[in-house]
């Protein structure tokens, strides 16, 4: 009885008495809402999130572990500065539909999935680059083709249309791959005829997400895809499809290389109310592209405890991406090429259309806390 | 006296009566819709823009790839009709084999009660390893002009065959219940009367399972329905209700997202209420015999 009297007395002393420190509680500390999708091509995030305390030095940022993958403090020149919560809300439009619903308040996803959003009337910014290129064609085992001038050869050589699937018409892979078929002078189209009458050459077929691509393929329900990393990766290494081409290399030559992929994109809401913590944020991912860029092999262990993929998948997808931490010259140029590419698209048909590249930067982009936060790290890491 | 039973009928009963009472709640969320969103977010549109898409169904979104409003409603029903029609088709006769015979029960009483419970929308998977995207384009006897071409290669086999299991279930159970509960005395008599099977199956099967048949086209009808909006986000679809809904979401044309919402609404409602007309036209006889 005595014991026991002095062990509930122990847990009423532990629960009661207020700590040291309370203030440096993670649950005294801002809260910031981060949404990913969880893929490879955000790996700037989990190399951050996995280094932990070995930021502090070389960046002046960390994360602290709270929940793994879930839930960390960011620690910014030595001061906890927030408690950050990653929430993974799928790819596609998933990210900047969380974002506009409130339901996170930063987010690491899609470039053209989030200008969508911001057409539509979404108050976003993009905020940050994370990664360019990364999409590929792949097709079925079998067929033979194993570069760009061989497949347009298999195409016109082929008595029936190749089908090719892809997972979202505004994905990047279905965009470049379409026009580099236009380049081609080969007719194609989600339907048997052209809107001439013709017979097209390439059937594309909308398959939805990632994940059906594997079984598609392997079916023979399609021919090849056209995706981006990690899924290309993933299907030559199970076998079911062999690497024709890198989108960036497609024609019109030299377009299409450095084109945007992943980016980080906040709330306007976010920018105005947690500016600081945003800075902050943004160190840490500009500290996780460096470490990729620094040190590939630790990102790969990481890529396959995030992702689940195979070694040699995540060695295979991690070489096909570009990470990028700083929005340079080389980035803004590629993203000008995209953006006009988009509106040639027809993709803006609100806020957006019929602006130029440059005026869409000043209305979907803001760059000016990332430029802050990289002129606030140590120089070292610059 | 012999009254019609829609002069004993109160006015919420009634064909006006039953209109406004029940438009009043969808109509109050029109109105708070309309009140509360008045510039539209990103999420969610205004009322007019919503429809304006409804009131020009055969405009071609410019940036959603889709098809029309209309198409897509025209491919949906088409996909509709035929899953629903072979599911009927096929439970129907199988329904009224087991009623009859106890063998045929004992054989497909496992199987039934295995599948029945199965989602068909967990089925897309192995359906689409199964039928790839071959459609009844690919299917058909004979050569199609372009446009029958490109209606027909949009009714994939692998979609029909998730609305025939949605379908033949609720048919099937319903059949055998229908025919199980017809009065043994009825048989007897029509037995002693010497009339052939196919009398009895005219004269008094069928009109006995008929109003539990019926019954079960109106479950049926409502799982199909549910399970095609779900199946036209299957790999490889172009077209369709379900289709441009998901395309909306993802190109976040969110006022077409609300318009196929509205239109699976008025639709559903309707199909209800036609199956609700039927169910009361096969059981008509059984309310007088009460």
């Amino acid at each position: 009885m005595r014991a026991f009297t002095i062990m509930a007395g122990l847990m009423v002393l532990l629960v009661a008495v207020p700590r040291h420190g309370d203030g440096d509680a993670p649950e005294a500390l801002p809260k910031l809402r981060v949404g990913h999708v969880g893929h490879d091509h955000q790996i700037a995030l989990s190399v951050a999130a996995e280094r932990g305390r070995a930021l502090e030095r070389p960046y002046g940022v960390w994360l602290k572990v709270l929940k793994p993958q879930e839930a960390y403090v960011l620690y910014d020149l030595g001061r906890p500065v927030a408690r950050i919560t990653l929430v993974r809300v799928g790819g596609g439009a998933k990210m900047p539909s969380a974002l506009a619903q409130g339901r996170i308040e930063i987010g690491l996803g899609g470039l053209g999935p989030v200008l969508k959003f911001v057409d539509a009337g979404a108050p976003l910014k993009v905020v940050a680059p994370l990664n360019t290129d990364g999409d590929a064609l792949v097709i079925r085992s079998g067929l033979k083709a194993s570069d760009w001038a061989g497949f347009v050869r298999l195409v016109k050589s082929s008595p029936k249309p190749l089908r090719i699937g892809y997972k979202d018409p505004f994905a990047n892979a279905y965009l470049i791959f379409s026009r580099a078929l236009d380049e081609e002078q080969i007719r194609h189209g989600r339907e048997h005829a052209a809107p001439d009458g013709r017979p097209v050459q390439v059937i594309t077929v909308d398959l939805q997400d990632d994940e059906n691509m594997l079984p598609a393929m392997e079916r023979g329900i399609v021919d090849g895809v056209v995706a981006n990393e990690p899924a290309p990766s993933l299907l030559v290494q199970n076998k079911v499809g062999s690497w024709v081409a890198d989108l960036s290399d497609l024609p019109p030559l030299g377009k299409w290389r450095n084109h945007p992929c992943c980016v980080v994109a906040a709330s306007d809401k976010a920018l105005k109310q947690k500016r600081d913590i945003i800075k902050s944020f943004l160190k840490v991912i500009a500290a996780g592209s460096d470490v990729v860029l620094r040190d590939k092999e630790s990102a790969l262990t990481v890529e396959a405890k995030w992702t689940g993929n195979a070694p040699e998948v995540a060695w295979s997808s991690v070489s096909h991406v570009v990470y990028v931490g700083r929005a340079g010259e080389a980035w803004i140029a590629a993203v000008d090429v995209w953006l006009d590419m988009l509106s040639s698209s027809q993709a803006f048909q609100k806020d957006l259309k019929g602006r130029s590249a440059l005026d869409i930067r000043s209305v979907a982009f803001d760059l000016a806390p990332l430029n802050e936060a990289l002129a606030e790290m140590p120089a070292r890491s610059r | 006296m012999n009254t019609r039973p829609e002069q004993r009928r109160s006015w919420p009963d009634r064909l006006p009566g039953k209109l406004l009472l029940g438009s009043l709640l969808p109509l109050l969320v029109l109105l708070l819709w309309w009140l509360g969103i008045r510039s539209g977010t990103a999420v969610v549109p205004t009322f007019g823009a919503v429809l304006e898409v409804l009131l020009h169904p055969f405009r071609t979104p410019p940036d959603l790839s889709s098809r029309s409003l209309a198409f897509s409603l025209l491919m949906t029903l088409l996909r509709l009709a035929l899953g629903f029609s072979l599911g009927v088709a096929t439970a129907v006769p199988l329904g009224f084999w087991a009623g009859r015979s106890r063998i045929v029960d004992r054989v497909l009483y496992p199987i039934v009660q295995v599948s029945r419970p199965v989602n068909p929308v967990v089925l897309l998977p192995v359906v689409t390893v199964l039928f790839g995207l071959s459609s009844v384009a690919s299917v058909a006897v004979g050569p199609l002009d372009a446009w029958r071409h490109d209606v027909w290669d949009q009714v994939q086999l692998a979609m029909l065959f998730i609305l025939w299991w949605g379908a033949f279930f609720p048919v099937f159970m319903s059949t055998v219940h229908g025919v199980r509960s017809v009065r043994t005395a009825y048989l007897d008599t029509m037995a002693l009367l010497g009339a052939t099977g196919s009398q009895v199956l005219r004269k008094v099967l069928l009109p006995h399972a008929l109003p539990s048949i019926a019954q079960g086209m109106r479950i049926a009808m409502g799982v199909s329905w549910l399970v095609l909006l779900a199946a036209e986000i299957f790999p490889g679809t172009r077209s369709g209700i379900g289709y441009m809904l998901c395309t909306a979401c993802k190109t976040s044309d969110y006022q077409y997202t609300f318009a196929a919402v509205i239109v699976i609404g008025l639709i559903g409602l309707l199909i209800d209420v036609l199956f609700q007309r039927l169910e009361q036209r096969a059981g008509r006889w059984q309310a007088a015999e009460r």
